[in-house]
């Protein structure tokens, strides 16, 4: 399986106001949020705090009113309503809340997901796996065959996700991904986006309300009354290197490397990178 | 092949909202397609109609004039006509020989007098005689002759009897061996009577015209004339040479061979043969055919007008409905579409997504729509229209059915265009514009409504027009009119709905608050509520309209018919066909004796006279709308008169008292008219003064009817005569004693004095003594009594126009027959419309006719009309009193007939698809119902989680959709039946004008019917709409929307 590295997301000053019956009502204000390439995020915050047009922006959805918008260093702000869409086709995957949203309830999974790709434009098509192939990489070939429309909420939501990953977006936003859903359908869930993060490489941004869920990713950015700022939510990023030279890595990080890994350890001219030497999957790169 | 699989499994996932799109669309595709394939059915129909009407007016008539002697001639002829196979359109020519040109033979049969008849052979004339006795003629010198001339007893003519045909005459060689010729001699070997003298077959020829010559009492010879003789073709082998004799060779046209795609190349091949054949003597072509097609062209005018017109209003409906539930299908997957765009597909795949499905469904409709119309003209044929009317889909049904598909795409794309060029995010919500898309419904609403305001005065001003014609195009004052009342009284609703919002804020009954509150709001359903008045409304018109069309088309059967049955007859030489009438309905009840006679030159009347038996006219007829009642005609032709005499005996003896004689005494004469001759004046011997009987042998033992005694002189006589005379008595004796004739002499009524021949003066008066005239005759004239058995002026009810009064010249009016004898008449009333002759004709009493007029009977077509109470039975009652009925047509028929003509067809198609426009666009509201229902779920949910009562909100969705469909009806029938009222007048309803009067108004019953049951339609969509919409409602939804 072909993927495309993980795309970065950073936004300046991002704003932006609704107008409802002739009122201006501020969703978002100075969202000032840089999410790595690769890395997997959940935007946790209360209902009405904005989380959801935070997602809608990002998915190029809706334009923001202020500020700017990087999705793999393009400024999603400025593209044309095709460019947007190309966006969503290629490079941006999309899971949103509702199954009846995320999928056509008459066709198979197999269906769902052609039906998926075909947004991906003619050439880039070609490159991408095989439905079945996608889900079997995913762990839902269990899924293959069935339609829809007689598969429980879980498994529609997993394939909600599979579709999200249908064109190997370098980006994957996920609003609620678990609602609506038990525990175990959850964790099927959970995991399965933790394992996209970390398997495929790909940026994993999740819109949730669930702390369950935040933990289970690799970092949480609170967003309140439309406000947030990542500057101040990343120390838990930084670690210190103690006096005999250790250093304790952040949980997401430690969960990717089981103890006794090996990390090399590569001089650039304007830091250190640590590498997982080998890396986690030869096929997939990292 | 992947998207088809999904397309398909898409179309199954949603089959109810598929069927209903397919339903729709293949209605539409229908309803375009039937209107040129209707139009064809029904124009191949009236074809058949007008062909069937002209009879064998259409047919080929070959004639020429050959010496029949030698057989060789009929063949030379024959030969030069086209062959049978060059004129596909018509049946195998029927070759005749018709003896003798212009001249009628003279027959002789032993000592019986002469009579006239005509010599025919015609090929396979005996398929179309009934033979009663004996066989066909086969050989020369057999004979075939009518059964009704054997039954005349004058003429002794039977099986076997020996003919001798003074006319046509044998070759034979004389003893000096020169040529010579006798009367050819025939055997009567069978006897007939014409299967019907008005079949194709005999081509219009009147070759059964037996009729009774004038008489002989007034020095004529005019021999009676017998039916035609039927000779086998080598009897006209043996004539003598030159036996000048007609021949004809007919081609009846077989009808069910000219369709409309062949008839142009007929007419204008049987054009071409028609000029051909008159610049190529001898053989002349005669032919109405080419007239008839071209009449029948401009008539059809009427109907393709109308198809067109109808068709297009409904397929406007219909496609407006295609627009409602096309859009509704779209709105329903708005979240499939939404989910195209999430998934970055190109706007060109989206599109193609979105509009797959129902692109897909309006393909499907072209065919199913094709077959469909195919289906619904194939009922039509079978009901309206002439049997065995083919169905052809032509080729415009198919360019209209790819027309309806076009149609059905640009309103898919323009249902489409809002939900694919909304945002993901405006479609998950459902949002719309609603502000500005308001104001620009309500702008296409205005222009729509000015348009339709704007096209009615049009018509209006047309139809007000001095000298205006019926118009096809008024067939669109309906649709503008229910369309402009539609749109703008749905306008007004929310209005109205406004009030009752603050009328009911305050009732504890929340339901009907709601119920008025969502109306007030200005639902988008209105539109569709707009729609469905239109629907109604048209449904309405058309309802009224066919049932005031339905009754003007009995009207006018009825009055051109006069009676429910009208049975052309015949009825043996002599015999009294309203005495056989009355014979065979003793009662009067349901038979009633007519005639229709046109008089000869020279007398006032220059239409048909329509004789009748005023006695029975009322009880039998039918009035002629518009005309004046049949008790009103039957007062005013039946003039009281003297019962009718006959006496049957062999002499007759006067008592008569003469006094103060001067001149030379003139004979005493009796008047009859017998059984079989038209008059029979006998003489007794001269008057003498005194009293004195005077007796004359009498040929009455058949019966005579008394008309008269006269004072008979020579017309060479000089001098005048003058006296007084009373006639006392009147014996009859049959061989034995005298006994009286039983007439009474003491009623004045009853007598008058006698029509005068030449110059006398009678003045007659009755007494206890008897019946006195004094008589002054002078120059050979003479007078007499006249036994007044009829008015000596006939009173007569004419249509204006009917008569001819010259300047100057007093009545009263007379009409003559073609033997010179006339009848006096006056018209005691008038009327616009009368049964039968309609606004062009004379009505009188039959029997006053026949008394006066000496040919009436044999120049009179016949007829016996059977009111709507004669029994099942009344043909054979009528044969078994003498009577000879050859084809009865019926008012029912004529009806149908009328019913096919072109407008009454267009009518029929407008019933039919505004009926079923109205139930499409019932089943199309019901479909948006359901479809909104998910909007205005969410409300309701809210209502329901805040406490509202389950069924409050069941009367709220209940009373809001019967308030919706109800406004509907409410707009639609009204503004259909104005409509009818104002429209029907300037529809043409027949091809043809006609005088009677018709009426507009619509027939209360089938109105009342339309609108209960789609009252009860209407009323089960909104209790099941209201239904759903409570089912959908269920306070989970409101997660849904949270999301």
């Amino acid at each position: 399986m072909r993927l495309q590295t993980g795309l970065a997301v950073q936004t300046q000053g991002l704003g932006h106001t609704y107008h409802v019956d002739g009122e201006d009502v501020v969703a978002l204000l100075d969202v000032q949020l840089t999410v790595g390439a690769g890395e997997s995020v959940a935007i946790l915050g209360p209902s009405g705090s904005g989380k959801s047009t935070l997602m809608t922006l990002l998915a190029g959805l809706r334009r923001p009113s202020s500020g700017r918008l990087y999705v793999g260093g393009d400024d999603i702000a400025q593209m044309t309503e095709r460019e947007l869409l190309r966006l969503r086709g290629q490079r941006v995957g999309v899971v949103v809340q509702n199954p009846s949203r995320n999928l056509l309830a008459y066709g198979t999974a197999e269906d769902n997901i052609r039906f998926a790709q075909s947004g991906a434009g003619r050439y880039r098509r070609t490159g991408l796996p095989d439905p079945d192939d996608l889900l079997a990489q995913l762990g839902l070939s269990e899924l293959a065959g069935h339609q829809v429309g007689r598969m429980s909420g879980g498994e529609q939501q997993r394939l909600s996700v599979a579709m999200g990953m249908a064109n190997s977006p370098g980006l994957l936003l996920a609003d609620e991904p678990t609602s609506q859903l038990d525990s175990e359908n959850r964790d099927r869930v959970v995991a399965l986006l933790a394992k996209i993060s970390l398997d495929f490489g790909t940026t994993v941004v999740a819109v949730t309300h669930d702390r369950s869920v935040a933990a289970a990713l690799g970092r949480t950015i609170t967003i309140t009354a439309g406000r947030a700022d990542d500057r101040d939510q990343q120390l838990d990023q930084y670690v210190t290197v103690t006096a005999t030279g250790s250093v304790t890595l952040p949980e997401d990080v430690r969960n990717r490397l089981p103890p006794g890994s090996r990390l090399r350890v590569v001089r650039k001219s304007h830091g250190l990178e640590l590498v997982a030497d080998p890396p986690p999957s030869e096929a997939d790169g990292a | 092949m992947r998207w088809f699989s999904l397309l398909l499994r898409g179309l199954w996932f949603r089959r109810g909202l598929t069927a209903a799109v397919l339903v729709v669309a293949v209605v539409t595709t229908a309803t375009a397609a039937l209107g040129p394939l209707y139009a064809r059915a029904a124009a191949e129909s009236t074809l058949q109609d007008a062909l069937a009407a002209h009879g064998s007016t259409t047919g080929l008539h070959f004639q020429t004039s050959i010496d029949a002697s030698n057989p060789a001639n009929y063949d030379q002829a024959a030969a030069q006509v086209p062959s049978a196979a060059s004129l596909t359109a018509f049946q195998q020519p029927i070759g005749g020989l018709y003896a003798a040109t212009g001249a009628q033979v003279i027959v002789t049969s032993g000592p019986a007098a002469p009579v006239n008849t005509h010599l025919l052979w015609r090929a396979g004339q005996c398929d179309h005689l009934v033979i009663v006795h004996g066989r066909c003629p086969q050989a020369a010198g057999e004979a075939l002759i009518s059964q009704r001339t054997t039954e005349t007893v004058d003429y002794g003519w039977a099986l076997g009897r020996r003919l001798s045909l003074s006319d046509a005459r044998t070759g034979t060689q004389g003893a000096d061996g020169a040529a010579t010729s006798t009367p050819a001699i025939v055997t009567v070997v069978g006897t007939y009577r014409p299967r019907d003298s008005a079949e194709a077959y005999w081509f219009g020829r009147t070759y059964f015209d037996a009729r009774l010559g004038g008489g002989t009492s007034q020095g004529r010879e005019d021999p009676d004339t017998v039916d035609t003789v039927f000779v086998s073709r080598a009897e006209f082998s043996t004539l003598a040479a030159p036996a000048n004799t007609e021949l004809d060779l007919d081609y009846p046209l077989r009808p069910s061979a000219v369709r409309l795609a062949t008839a142009a190349r007929l007419s204008a091949q049987v054009t071409r043969l028609r000029a051909q054949y008159t610049a190529q003597a001898p053989l002349i072509l005669t032919t109405g055919l080419p007239q008839v097609l071209t009449d029948e062209r401009a008539a059809r005018g009427l109907l393709q007008a109308g198809t067109l017109l109808v068709t297009l209003q409904l397929g406007l409906l219909a496609w407006l409905v295609l627009f409602q539930v096309v859009a509704d299908a779209i709105e329903a997957r708005g979240n499939e579409i939404a989910l195209s765009k999430l998934r970055g597909r190109s706007l060109r795949a989206t599109m193609a997504f979105g509009l797959g499905e129902p692109l897909f469904l309006l393909a499907a409709a072209i065919p199913l729509g094709l077959g469909l119309a195919a289906l619904v003209t194939y009922g039509f044929a079978h009901s309206l229209l002439v049997a065995g009317v083919p169905v052809i889909v032509p080729g415009a049904s198919v360019v209209a059915a790819f027309g309806a598909f076009g149609g059905g795409v640009l309103a898919a794309l323009l249902a489409a265009h809002r939900t694919l060029t909304r945002s993901v995010l405006d479609q998950w919500q459902q949002a719309s514009s609603g502000a500005g898309r308001s104001r620009a419904a309500l702008a296409v609403d205005l222009v729509l409504s000015a348009l339709a305001i704007g096209g009615l005065l049009l018509l209006h001003g047309h139809s007000a027009r001095p000298g205006h014609q019926q118009t096809s195009a008024a067939l669109l004052a309906p649709g503008l009119l229910v369309f402009a009342v539609a749109l703008l009284g749905i306008r007004l609703l929310p209005l109205g709905a406004r009030f009752m919002v603050a009328r009911s804020r305050t009732s504890p009954r929340i339901g009907f608050f709601l119920a008025w509150r969502q109306m007030a709001r200005r639902p988008g359903s209105l539109r569709l509520a707009a729609l469905l008045a239109v629907a109604v409304g048209l449904a309405t018109f058309a309802v009224a309209g066919e049932s005031a069309a339905g009754v003007n088309r009995t009207a006018r059967a009825r009055s051109e018919l006069g009676a429910a049955q009208v049975a052309r007859i015949q009825f043996h030489p002599g015999n009294d066909p309203v005495a056989a009438v009355r014979r065979a309905d003793p009662g009067g009840r349901w038979a009633m004796a007519a005639a229709t006679w046109s008089p000869a030159g020279g007398g006032s009347v220059v239409s048909t006279v329509l004789a009748v038996d005023s006695t029975r006219l009322a009880a039998v007829g039918y009035q002629a709308v518009g005309g004046p009642t049949l008790s009103s005609i039957a007062n005013d032709l039946g003039h009281p008169a003297a019962p009718t005499v006959t006496i049957t005996a062999s002499s007759l003896r006067a008592t008569i008292t003469t006094t103060d004689l001067k001149g030379t005494p003139p004979n005493v004469q009796f008047n009859f008219r017998t059984s079989s001759r038209s008059y029979l004046n006998v003489e007794s011997s001269a008057l003498k003064a005194g009293t004195h009987t005077y007796t004359a042998a009498i040929p009455c033992q058949s019966g005579c009817r008394l008309r008269g005694v006269t004072w008979d002189r020579s017309i060479f006589a000089d001098g005048e005569v003058s006296g007084t005379a009373v006639l006392s008595r009147l014996e009859q004796s049959t061989g034995a004693a005298y006994s009286d004739v039983a007439v009474d002499l003491t009623t004045a009524e009853s007598w008058r004095a006698a029509t005068p021949a030449g110059q006398a003066t009678d003045t007659v008066s009755v007494s206890e003594r008897g019946i006195t005239d004094r008589f002054t005759s002078i120059s050979g004239g003479y007078g007499g009594i006249g036994y007044a058995d009829a008015p000596t002026i006939v009173p007569v009810v004419a249509t204006p126009g009917a008569v001819v009064r010259s300047p100057g010249v007093g009545l009263p009016l007379k009409m003559l027959d073609t033997n010179g004898a006339e009848v006096a008449y006056a018209e005691v009333s008038d009327g616009d419309l009368l049964p039968a002759v309609l606004n062009s004709g004379v009505m009188a009493d039959v029997t006053y006719l026949r008394s006066f007029l000496t040919t009436f009977d044999d120049e009179a077509s016949w007829q016996v009309w059977l009111g709507p109470d004669a029994p099942p039975d009344a043909l054979a009652r009528l044969s078994a009193a003498g009577i000879v009925v050859e084809g009865v047509a019926t008012a029912d028929q004529r009806r149908t007939v009328l019913g096919r003509q072109g407008p009454a067809l267009s009518l029929a198609l407008l019933l039919a698809i505004a009926i079923a426009g109205s139930v499409l666009a019932v089943g199309g509201t019901a479909i948006s119902l359901s479809s909104s229902s998910r909007r205005r779920s969410f409300e309701l949910a809210a209502l329901r989680v805040v406490g509202v009562r389950r069924g409050s909100l069941l009367r709220a969705g209940v009373t809001e959709q019967l308030l919706l469909l109800g406004s509907a009806l409410l707009l639609g029938v009204p503004a259909g039946l104005v409509a009818a009222l104002l429209a029907m007048p300037a529809i043409p309803e027949f091809s043809d004008a006609t005088p009677v009067q018709l009426h507009y108004f619509p027939q209360p019953l089938p109105l009342v019917a339309f609108v209960g049951t789609f009252a009860v339609l209407l009323t089960v969509t909104a209790v099941v709409a209201g239904y759903s919409l409570l089912r959908v409602a269920a306070p989970a939804r409101l997660r849904e929307a949270a999301s």
